[in-house]
């Protein structure tokens, strides 16, 4: 064997050692033993490269199979998060009611009390005065109750975590709810500059976009809080062809060049891992892309980082119905309606009664079973408010109930939830769609929909 | 002198008198790495013939007249008994081609385990 043919069959052996089976050791004419050797090696070759390519995309499979997993576990855990909050939110829902209704009434009941006093009379003057303090200290509670109620309907927001049929929303809703929930990882490390530019609807999922805006100004905050500088957050909206476009940006020390693309990549994070899990960018990645959007990042003009996602608009814009307004509802004939409110809360259903009793005939109920045996024997109501979930009977049971026994009674049942927690409750929403009051309630649409229910049923 | 490198190799000589030649990883070597290479064992040995473990562990690469200077007379004048320790692919294809079809003019063995190595080297006799 010439030394030549020797060395080429020991570079190409070398070449497979290395993992590169590319090269092929020349057979010549005189198919001697070296030719059956080079032929040999050569076969193997070819069967070893295609293993070696079939392992490649195996090991390529089993990476996705790992992302996907992981994105699943967050989710998973988003979800778990999102049930307990939902959990929470009605839990607070039905005090919150009571509060705000009552609050709602004392501030009534002192403006009555005020016109009674009038302003003749020994100490007049000092009790409107005194009166003047209760109802700045009624309009506080009832300012502090509002904050509440919209830190709640956030809540009820960033807790649809499961991926919920599409509708048409407009982000800058989402974002401000948003916002609202990740206050306390910015508070006290940035000032938010919200900037947001009347977009058009897109189609999405509520729940999922806030989570892409709640964890991108989370990203914010932490990038500029070992920072003692003072700091900005702007969020803004705009409209962009056919896309609507939210950026993200802080004024933090940025993320450099060479690290721009792998911060989407999940698992890949720039904070300690006692702090990020290096999901959170790629989730927003995965929820644009899931929206049939983008997410990408780069240095912003505050010297920070800018993560710009985009939304297709939705195509085909149908006029949101105008609100209805309390002023504008007039009380059809003189004759008071006749209201019966069921609900498992004997505070909140003393509540509802004062708030509205002075304008409505009011019948209680307290308890799904209460109302079932009361409708039983009254159905001359103008409207019936229920509670949608009670234990033992609940809202979804009396509805059931009305529809085999009075259905002329379904077109004015209205339902008050303070969010749908059981999935027999959630799948009533969603098959029946029936008009909905949302705890706490706003004693205005309380009003509204007792004076004409007509109007909203 | 107990330790050197080149390019290609860092060296160090132990108590017993055993040169250890360790490849840098990735090391493509050439007839003139060789040549050096060769030339600092003999140093290192007080221009006798050493007993020499070469790790060759890193190889990545290593030319047709490199590996003829190492079987030739220049390196059996350095060398008295020399172990080739080998754990890559490379490292076994390359030490397996230089122990079957090189003329062995000095004991050469390969090693995957270095204490073993050792062992062997010392038992070479001068």
């Amino acid at each position: 064997m010439s030394d030549d043919r020797l060395d080429a069959i020991l570079e190409v052996l070398m070449s497979y050692a290395r993992q590169d089976f590319s090269p092929r050791l020349a057979v010549s004419e005189r198919r001697d033993e070296v030719d059956a050797i080079a032929t040999g090696i050569n076969l193997l070759a070819e069967e070893l490269d295609g293993e070696v390519a079939s392992r490649r995309e195996l090991e390529s499979a089993y990476d996705r199979l790992k992302t996907t997993q992981a994105q699943l576990g967050v989710a998973e855990k988003f979800a778990a998060i999102g049930q307990l909050a939902n959990g929470v939110a009605h839990e607070l829902n039905n005090p919150a009611a009571w509060v705000l209704l009552g609050v709602d009434a004392a501030r009534r009941r002192l403006a009555h009390v005020r016109g009674l006093l009038g302003s003749d009379g020994p100490g007049a003057a000092r009790v409107a005065a005194e009166l003047a303090v209760i109802d700045d200290a009624l309009t506080d509670a009832h300012a502090g109750m509002e904050r509440m109620r919209a830190v709640i309907n956030d809540l009820r927001t960033l807790s649809r975590a499961d991926a919920e049929v599409p509708v048409e929303l407009d982000l800058d809703e989402v974002v401000r709810s948003a916002c609202q929930l990740a206050r306390p990882a910015y508070l006290s490390v940035a000032r938010l500059v919200l900037d947001l530019g009347s977009v058009p609807p897109i189609i999405g999922d509520r729940g999922r976009l806030g989570q892409l805006v709640t964890n991108l100004v989370i990203n914010a905050a932490y990038a500029v809080a070992d920072s003692s500088n003072e700091h900005e957050i702007a969020v803004t909206t705009r409209a962009d062809g056919d896309d609507v476009v939210l950026a993200v940006e802080d004024s933090g020390p940025g993320i450099p060049e060479e690290l721009l693309e792998r911060v989407f990549e999940p698992y890949f994070t720039t904070k300690p891992s006692e702090v990020g899990t290096g999901l959170g960018l790629a989730l927003v990645r995965k929820i644009a892309e899931s929206h049939g959007g983008t997410a990408r990042i780069s240095r912003g003009t505050r010297r920070g980082a800018r993560v710009e996602v985009r939304i297709p608009r939705a195509r085909c814009e149908t006029p949101a119905p105008p609100p209805a307004s309390p002023q504008s509802v007039v009380r059809v004939g003189a004759r008071k309606n006749r209201v019966l409110i069921v609900d498992d809360e004997p505070m909140l259903l003393r509540a509802l009664a004062s708030a509205i009793g002075d304008s409505h005939d009011v019948v209680t109920a307290l308890g799904g079973q209460a109302g079932i045996e009361l409708l039983a024997k009254d159905r001359a109501f103008d409207l019936v408010l229920c509670d949608l979930q009670m234990p033992g009977v609940d809202g979804v049971a009396i509805y059931e109930s009305l529809a085999s026994s009075a259905p002329a009674l379904l077109p004015r049942f209205v339902v008050m939830s303070g969010g749908a927690v059981t999935s027999r409750a959630a799948q009533f929403l969603d098959k029946v769609r029936p008009c909905m009051l949302d705890k706490p309630i706003d004693i205005d649409q309380v009003l509204a929909v007792a004076a004409d229910p007509r109007a909203h049923t | 002198m107990d330790e050197a490198s080149t390019v290609t190799c860092t060296f160090r000589r132990d108590a017993q008198g055993v040169v250890h030649a360790v490849m840098r990883a990735g090391c493509e070597m050439t007839l003139a790495d060789a040549k050096e290479n060769v030339a600092m064992i003999f140093a290192l040995g007080s221009s006798q013939r050493s007993r020499v473990l070469v790790d060759m562990r890193g190889v990545r690469s290593q030319t047709r007249d490199a590996r003829q200077y190492f079987a030739g007379a220049e390196a059996e004048k350095a060398t008295l008994a020399v172990a080739l320790l080998i754990g890559s692919p490379v490292s076994r294809v390359l030490a397996n081609f230089f122990l079957r079809l090189s003329p062995q003019r000095i004991p050469t063995a390969l090693f995957t385990d270095e204490e073993a190595a050792i062992v062997w080297l010392v038992e070479q006799q001068a």
